[in-house]
């Protein structure tokens, strides 16, 4: 029989080594850290090319889909060779845009290859499209590639193509004249829940010269990019970011939907299962579902560093039977605030808490859009037409449904808009005005946030089940708290959670410029 | 603390911090497998700080469809060992910069002698898998020594469930005797 299993413990790192590797990897991944780099493309020269002995085939095969795990191919992409002539282009990504452009030109193709961020293409036009003819004979010969539209290598995904690339591309350089060449594009889009779980790329053939792609329809998250049409003029911001030595405070209620499961084996590793945690509920799990309320006061500075702290209120079961039950079991702790995994203290009413130093995801772009905001326009139609990149005077448009591509990259952006911490009140208004006209979004009268505050509600119900609602005083458009919602419990995969629960509530009570990262503003609640 | 899915969520938009706390979690997990697929002090340490170079390098391409990333990252592991010099050439100057931090042991000797002996038990108690054909020794490897499930290994691996249990049970019928009985003993809900 085989031996038990030794014991690894003098060969894993001690915490202190953990710790102090984990600030080396950190500091190796950061910009500007010696962390990973590209993948240099694979190259196999093409003999026959090399020999300008290419015949015939040009033309787009695509499969695709980003494989969790199990990725066994490091590459962004390679060139084989094709019997016949031509080469293959076997795309793993696009990220390594200017490597999969070098390759291509490598094998006598002129290319213009552009990754975009999300929700984005190259501003049209930037070239003349053409048409090349695939010279020969063979099942592909004599077709033609290009024209006035794009070839659109889109979304879509089977299990045998998991391990694959994402797409193939064979061409041919005999395919094209002196002046034409190859333009390709694509950007990471939703794909199996994900959403930059796949991409959607573009090919097209142009002649003559070929602009530089200007990204339009940017993301949420780049209000940067919208186009402010000429004579448009917003308010000034209602505040200003926090001056040098100054932070932004700020001050949330966040109810989340946990799951505690007494028996059975817990979420995270065997050896220390969690017990209370948001991982525990949906459909294989059987755990009671409570909601979680803590106090979150954030201090940030210009830069976007920040000091954090949470303090654990409320667990409240959703059904009464199931809080005894807890309660009798010793009231144990969500896994945030379990202090055998944290560090937690307690304040001064014994309630569990939480303090950290952390740093805004945006980084020292915190406060980057408070110029282009004060330039938007403040009426709802001219904000949609400004953010869909329209420009003034055009022919009105009617808005997109919100679960349409375009739409759903609008709908982000206004309520990236209305996220800001610096929106005056007339821009909110207008975003919420905008947000209310699209096919798919709902206003919900007289809702209630996660304080008790009364409002109405803009509702985005997206795919299974879910979506967002963002509360508001209809008198002031302040905006009173944001939640992802489970709108429809079994399409959610819910079951047993009442519809339109909130998964995740944030209530915003205050946010003020103080002088440092201990003070609260002399008003603070 | 954020649970994995939140910290990769975090760690696909760049977040390095979130990528430090996932790290924390479950670089021994890693370098546990690593060490028992390699039986090497070293290389299993360059490893684990390679499979997660790679987790970031490849984030935004990289979805979680577990609650753990444990799954995720072994399935990284697994090929990171197979080509161990192909992916380790890539991040030099990172892995040096790891490489060189810990702490250093109060008594070198005594530590020095129980890391030999655990290897030397590594290298007999894992002979028999790592002598299975590559790939009813990967899928075994991740049941018998990172204890996933048979989900979970489907999952690491981009493999079919059917494909998973097959080829554990054509490493059964190799294995016989030495079939590890750690699995043998697993409550049958955890393994399927």
């Amino acid at each position: 029989m085989s031996k038990p299993k030794p014991d690894l413990s003098p060969l894993l790192p001690d915490d202190a080594t953990l710790k102090a590797r984990r600030q080396a990897l950190v500091d190796a991944v950061r910009p500007g850290g010696k962390g990973p780099h590209r993948a240099p493309g694979r190259r196999r020269p093409s003999p026959r090319l090399a020999l300008g002995a290419a015949m015939a085939v040009a033309v787009i095969a695509a499969v695709l889909i980003f494989a969790a795990g199990g990725d066994p191919t490091p590459t962004a992409f390679a060139v084989e060779p094709q019997e016949g002539g031509g080469v293959t282009i076997e795309v793993y990504s696009l990220e390594d845009a200017s490597g999969l452009e070098e390759a291509l030109e490598d094998a006598g193709i002129r290319a213009q290859v552009n990754w975009l961020p999300p929700g984005t293409s190259c501003r049209e036009p930037r070239f003349t499209p053409s048409i090349a003819k695939l010279p020969g004979g063979g099942s592909l010969g004599g077709v033609t590639i290009g024209g006035p539209g794009t070839l659109t290598i889109s979304v879509a995904g089977t299990q045998s193509a998991r391990s694959g690339p994402v797409a193939n591309i064979n061409l041919d350089p005999a395919a094209f004249r002196p002046d034409q060449s190859v333009v390709l594009y694509g950007s990471p889009r939703p794909f199996d829940g994900d959403p930059k779980g796949g991409f959607e790329a573009h090919f097209q053939v142009a002649e003559g010269p070929v602009e530089p792609c200007k990204p339009v329809t940017a993301p949420a998250g780049s209000i940067g990019s919208i186009a402010v049409p000429p004579g448009a003029e917003g308010e000034a911001a209602e505040r200003t970011p926090p001056g040098p030595g100054q932070f932004l405070y700020t001050k949330t209620k966040i109810v989340q939907l946990q799951g505690w499961e007494p028996d059975g084996r817990g979420a995270g590793s065997r050896s220390r299962p969690r017990r209370f945690t948001t991982n525990l509920l949906g459909p294989e799990g059987n755990a009671l579902p409570a909601l979680v309320s803590s106090s979150k006061e954030v201090w940030m500075a210009r830069g976007g560093k920040t000091r954090e702290r949470e303090v654990l209120a409320r667990v409240e079961f959703l059904f009464p039977g199931d809080q005894e039950r807890w309660e009798a079991a010793g009231s144990p702790r969500p896994f945030a605030y379990d202090a055998a995994e944290h560090e937690v203290t307690r304040d001064s009413s014994g309630r569990p808490v939480k303090e950290y130093a952390s740093r805004s995801w945006r980084g020292s772009h915190e406060f980057v859009n408070v110029d282009k905001l004060s330039k938007l326009p403040t009426e709802p139609e001219a904000l949609r037409s400004a953010i869909e990149n329209r420009g003034a005077g055009g022919a009105a448009v009617d808005p997109s449904p919100a679960n349409s591509q375009r739409g759903a990259v609008t709908a982000e952006r206004l309520l990236e808009i209305l996220g800001e911490p610096i929106t005056g009140p007339s821009l909110r208004a207008a975003a919420i005005g905008a947000l209310a006209e699209m096919p798919g979004i709902e206003l919900e009268r007289g809702v209630t946030d996660a304080i008790g505050r009364r409002g109405d509600a803009i509702a985005w119900v997206r795919d299974r089940g879910f979506g967002r609602r963002l509360v508001f005083d209809p008198r002031t458009s302040d905006v009173l708290a944001e939640a992802e919602v489970i709108f429809h419990a079994d399409a959610a995969e819910y079951p047993g959670i009442p519809d339109r629960t909130a998964f995740r509530e944030t209530a915003y009570l205050q946010s003020e410029i103080v002088d440092s990262d201990h003070e609260r503003p002399p008003n603070a609640e | 603390m954020a649970d994995d899915l939140q910290l990769w969520e975090r760690t696909r938009s760049g977040d390095a911090e979130a990528f430090g706390d996932l790290y924390e979690r479950h670089a021994r997990n890693v370098q546990s497998y690593c060490l028992w697929r390699t039986a090497d002090l070293q290389i299993a340490e360059d490893a684990t700080a390679t499979v997660f170079l790679e987790a970031w390098r490849k984030r935004r391409r990289l979805t979680l469809t577990t609650d753990s990333a444990a799954p995720l990252l072994l399935g990284i592991a697994n090929n990171v060992v197979r080509h161990q010099w192909r992916s380790q050439r890539r991040y030099r100057d990172a892995l040096e910069r790891v490489r060189n931090v810990g702490h250093v042991p109060g008594d070198l000797e005594a530590e020095a002698i129980a890391r030999v002996d655990a290897i030397q038990q590594l290298r007999d108690g894992g002979e028999a898998i790592r002598k299975l054909p590559r790939r009813e020794r990967e899928v075994l490897a991740l049941l018998a020594w990172s204890e996933l499930s048979y989900g979970e290994i489907a999952e690491a691996l981009g493999l079919p469930i059917g494909t998973v249990r097959s080829r554990i049970a054509r490493a059964r019928a190799r294995l016989g005797d030495a079939f590890p009985d750690s699995i043998e003993n697993r409550p049958a809900e955890e393994v399927l």
